[in-house]
């Protein structure tokens, strides 16, 4: 893997060019499939598991949709390496700890496959902004031509079978990744999140399951894989991220309505020490950059795009920090190199700079 | 039931979250979930409503023919499941069929199936069987090949599988 080229090349889904960009990140549809014959990954021999490999490397190789993927092997990067494909959501922790794992990344990282997760594979395409269909609409056909090549566990009643019975039928998942910065200010959040379980959808933090919501960043996905078809799922998950939005562009109406000054007293402040400060920790920078996003999507800052936000987001995270710089660095030694890297980027316009 | 966290209010969200593969169990008072959840959004998800059908499932429940049973596939057992969370292989869900219907009813509310399927079962389900069983014999000898590390063969039938999957595929669209 050409390291270099990687971390300056930021994923093509953090570009903001698609639908409600202000409000959502991406957009982002993962598939579970399994090998029959072969025990799910956490109970099958390590040989197994390279018979997986194995397959799915030459699966690939006549997958039409699939040119330029790079293949990396987990037990053969380091540390860093694995933090930072976790930064970049093309792998989990579980992944980057199994023994075999494989992660198969498509060009501008729209598409990825990894290999020996819970499940065999589990394929994932990315997109920017509001975007289920197209998101689907890819994942399908690489699916399709997979199942050319691939024997999947599959069974008529229980559709594709998985290690875990929460993801069995479609073993779809639907997750937007969401910015609610005003519904979190306005202390209606809670309300929304609850009522976002009550559907069948779950939220999480910005990094999966058990993370932290950092940021007002929310991963809305949905839970239901059986009974219901692949365009119910991308459909539902669609039709209530657009309620969201609109409560959340509601919110930021009634603060610039009623708070204007404090609100933009506090993005300015933000925006102040992102480009000033000497010092910045990655959770400080999240939360920062929230408000600075929030600020270019009410116009109030007009010079940076949403694009370098976006991408900052990864960027200023620990292991790219590090591995701009090239080398190892203690804690507050990577502090002060974000904030190099942060104020760089929002003082020089449209040129992400490093 | 008092909130876990201020052991004051009376508990009226529960979440389970998984710890090193051992699930941990909280209950917490509104207030005191929406100071954790602030930091950390634990609602309820799938894999809180897998754990209630497990536990309401649990092996007492169950007759003991089942709770022995063994799967063909991977030798799990329905405890084994229970332990985990996950199953061990594909044959698992015929081999544990009923308590796993209950299950996916619990976390589903549904248990058939109505999406997509995979290609190859369109084609098997019309086609000319012998030729997925040569594919077949084909796709283990190439395995063999490959741990003999005996490339050159590996790559000829890799060739050979391609060949017989194009006809498959040009047959299936004729
Ligand atoms: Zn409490
Ligand atoms: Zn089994």
């Amino acid at each position: 893997m050409d390291l270099k080229k990687f971390i300056d090349t930021p994923a093509q889904w953090l570009n903001s060019s698609g639908n409600h960009s202000n409000i959502v990140i991406s957009t982002r549809v993962r598939l579970a499939r399994n090998i029959e014959g072969i025990p799910f990954a956490h109970c099958a021999k390590e040989s197994d598991l390279d018979k997986v490999i194995f397959q799915i490397k030459e699966a690939i190789k006549n997958n039409s949709y699939l040119t330029n993927v790079t293949m990396v092997e987990l037990n053969k990067v380091n540390d860093l390496v694995k933090q930072l494909l976790m930064e970049r959501h093309l792998i989990s922790r579980e992944l980057a700890e199994s023994k075999k794992g494989v992660v198969f990344i498509g060009d501008k990282e729209i598409m990825n496959i990894m290999v020996n997760e819970e499940d065999h594979l589990r394929i994932q395409t990315f997109a920017s902004g509001l975007d289920s269909r197209t998101t689907w609409e890819m994942i399908n056909k690489i699916d399709d031509e997979l199942s050319k090549y691939l024997n999947y566990a599959y069974s008529s009643n229980w559709g594709y079978l998985t290690a875990c019975p929460t993801n069995v039928g479609t073993g779809m998942r639907t997750s937007v990744m969401i910015h609610l910065p005003a519904l979190n200010i306005t202390n209606q959040i809670r309300k929304i999140l609850h009522a976002i379980s009550q559907v069948g959808l779950a939220i999480r933090g910005l990094y999966g399951e058990g993370t932290e919501a950092l940021g007002n960043f929310f991963q809305i996905s949905n839970q239901v894989t059986l009974g219901r078809n692949e365009q119910e799922i991308t459909d539902n998950t669609e039709k209530i991220t657009n309620q969201i939005i609109g409560h959340e562009e509601k919110a930021r109406e009634i603060l610039m309505k009623n708070n204007r000054i404090q609100l933009e007293d506090q993005i300015m402040r933000a925006y102040a020490t992102l480009t000033h400060a000497r010092v910045i920790g990655s959770k400080e920078a999240l939360e920062l950059l929230s408000l600075v996003r929030l600020g270019v999507g009410i116009g109030l800052i007009k010079d940076i795009s949403l694009k370098i936000i976006n991408e900052l987001l990864v960027i200023s995270q620990p292991a790219h920090v590090q591995l701009f710089s090239g080398e190892i660095l203690s804690s507050p030694a990577r502090d002060v190199k974000r904030a190099l890297i942060i104020q760089k980027n929002l003082t020089r316009g449209e040129e992400r700079n490093v | 039931m008092l909130c876990d966290v201020c052991q004051k209010e009376e508990a009226t969200i529960f979440y389970k979250e998984m710890v090193n593969n051992k699930y941990s169990e909280m209950h917490l008072c509104e207030k005191c979930a929406y100071e954790q959840g602030v930091k950390k959004f634990q609602l309820p998800s799938a894999i809180t409503n897998l754990l209630s059908a497990l536990t309401e499932l649990s092996p007492e429940a169950l007759p003991r023919q089942m709770v022995e049973k063994k799967c063909p596939g991977c030798n799990s057992t329905y405890s084994d499941f229970r332990e985990r969370g996950k199953l061990g292989c594909s044959q698992c869900y015929q081999a544990f069929n009923e308590p796993l219907a209950d299950i996916l009813r619990k976390i589903h509310g549904n248990i058939q199936h109505i999406g997509k399927s995979p290609l190859k079962v369109a084609v098997t389900q019309t086609q000319d069987m012998t030729k997925i069983k040569e594919i077949e014999a084909l796709r283990k000898a190439l395995d063999e090949a490959v741990k003999r590390e005996e490339y050159e063969e590996a790559a000829n039938l890799r060739d050979k599988i391609r060949d017989l999957e194009k006809e498959i595929k040009a047959e299936g669209e004729r």
